[in-house]
């Protein structure tokens, strides 16, 4: 059974950002100092050369699995966990935080789905500080689910796929 | 002026003699025997390049990674900030080297490289190294042209010899387990994921990733 957002705790309409790993959002040594914690989380994950960061915007189940194609599509084993962090509408405009539309990715469906944040090393610790602070922890796509998504997303003829049919569900 | 301490660790291996060395208590920096300061010319074309067209040419370069030094400047490149998703880019270019050698001597490098930060009071040294470790750990993992139990087997010695107390370290392990279970007996890497949940393990995050991984082998 391919997972659903409740299942895995999301609550659309949600951003995601894929982080590297979910250990890195608890980096050791911070005990209760969130502040440290949210400093040295964010020096870890956030370190773009362009302070611009992808984020996707679920809305739905559909959604997710296209995104997951679409963050796998150019890995050299598609059958791997992807970890991720949400954020809400409200945090980044809370923070300021400028975000634009950048259509990017081969899934079609998502591909308007994708944006580019700018976030600056300062602006990277306080997003990661709201965040914790809510509780928020970073969350993961199991491998087992991620190749569940790209077996059925590959049936579906997803281009951020190795397909080879000449049309997606989306397009018909 | 800074006291020169000159404190050295160095590895003979069969290819490569490596050292790291830290100079001052201010200042700590690696060298390595033989090693050109500038990067190979194909690794920074590599990172320089989009993930798409990463794709296309990553199975070329690896063929042309050969040396200790090249493979340590994709880990580099991997932990820097220099290029856009270069974590990925580095985790899905060494899993195309197909040996398990320099996966070994990569391993003694960072194992030599952590000691000497340990004994320093840089955090900021240390969580890059992790992050040098969590890349190598991956890679290890997903190094699919290089027999199974060739890979379990150098994992499983980042088990028992346990060179780093550390908790991005533990955790990639665990995750790399978790990774290569489909492929093996799970009942193994059952036996090795559970040592990370007993009270001899101090760090409750680890104990706690550890039996959600078990969880996850379960399902």
């Amino acid at each position: 059974m391919l997972p659903t957002l409740l299942e895995l705790e999301i609550e659309p309409p949600i951003y995601i950002r894929k982080i590297d790993s979910r250990s890195k959002w608890n980096p050791e040594g911070c005990g209760n100092n969130l502040m440290e914690r949210a400093r040295i989380a964010s020096e870890l994950l956030f370190k773009d050369p362009d302070n611009l960061y992808s984020l996707w915007l679920i809305n739905t189940d559909k959604d997710f699995y296209g995104v997951l194609a679409a963050l796998s599509a150019n890995r050299n084993s598609t059958g791997k966990h992807i970890d991720f962090i949400c954020i809400k509408d409200s945090d980044l405009r809370q923070l300021n935080i400028n975000y634009v539309k950048a259509p990017e990715g081969k899934c079609f469906l998502v591909q308007s789905l994708h944006f580019n944040a700018s976030i600056d090393e300062e602006m990277a610790a306080r997003l990661c500080y709201i965040l914790m602070e809510q509780g928020i922890e970073a969350k993961r796509c199991s491998k087992q689910n991620t190749q569940l998504i790209l077996e059925h997303q590959l049936k579906i003829g997803c281009k951020a796929t190795k397909t080879t049919a000449l049309l997606c569900d989306c397009e018909l | 002026m800074d006291t020169e301490i000159r404190e050295t660790v160095t590895i003979n291996n069969n290819s490569n003699v490596i050292k790291a060395t830290k100079n001052t208590e201010s200042q700590i920096t690696y060298s390595l025997y033989s090693y050109n300061n500038d990067p190979d010319f194909l690794i920074r074309q590599y990172f320089l390049y989009s993930p798409e067209q990463r794709a296309e040419i990553r199975e070329n370069i690896a063929i042309n990674i050969k040396s200790l030094p090249s493979f340590l400047e994709i880990l580099k490149w991997g932990a820097s900030n220099k290029a856009r998703d270069a974590y990925d880019g580095a985790i899905d270019l060494l899993a195309e080297i197909n040996n398990i050698e320099l996966l070994n001597d990569a391993c003694k490098y960072l194992e030599a490289t952590n000691q000497l930060w340990i004994a320093s009071n840089r955090t900021d040294k240390l969580f890059w190294v992790d992050s040098l470790w969590e890349i190598l750990i991956k890679s290890i993992a997903y190094s699919y042209k290089i027999p199974l139990e060739e890979r379990f087997k150098l994992l499983e010695n980042l088990v028992w010899n346990q060179p780093i107390n550390r908790r991005i370290f533990k955790a990639s392990l665990i995750d790399a387990f978790v990774s290569i279970a489909s492929e093996t007996n799970t009942i193994a890497i059952k036996n090795l994921i559970q040592r990370f949940t007993s009270l001899d393990e101090k760090d409750e995050y680890i104990r706690n990733y550890a039996l959600i991984a078990l969880e996850e082998l379960d399902d």
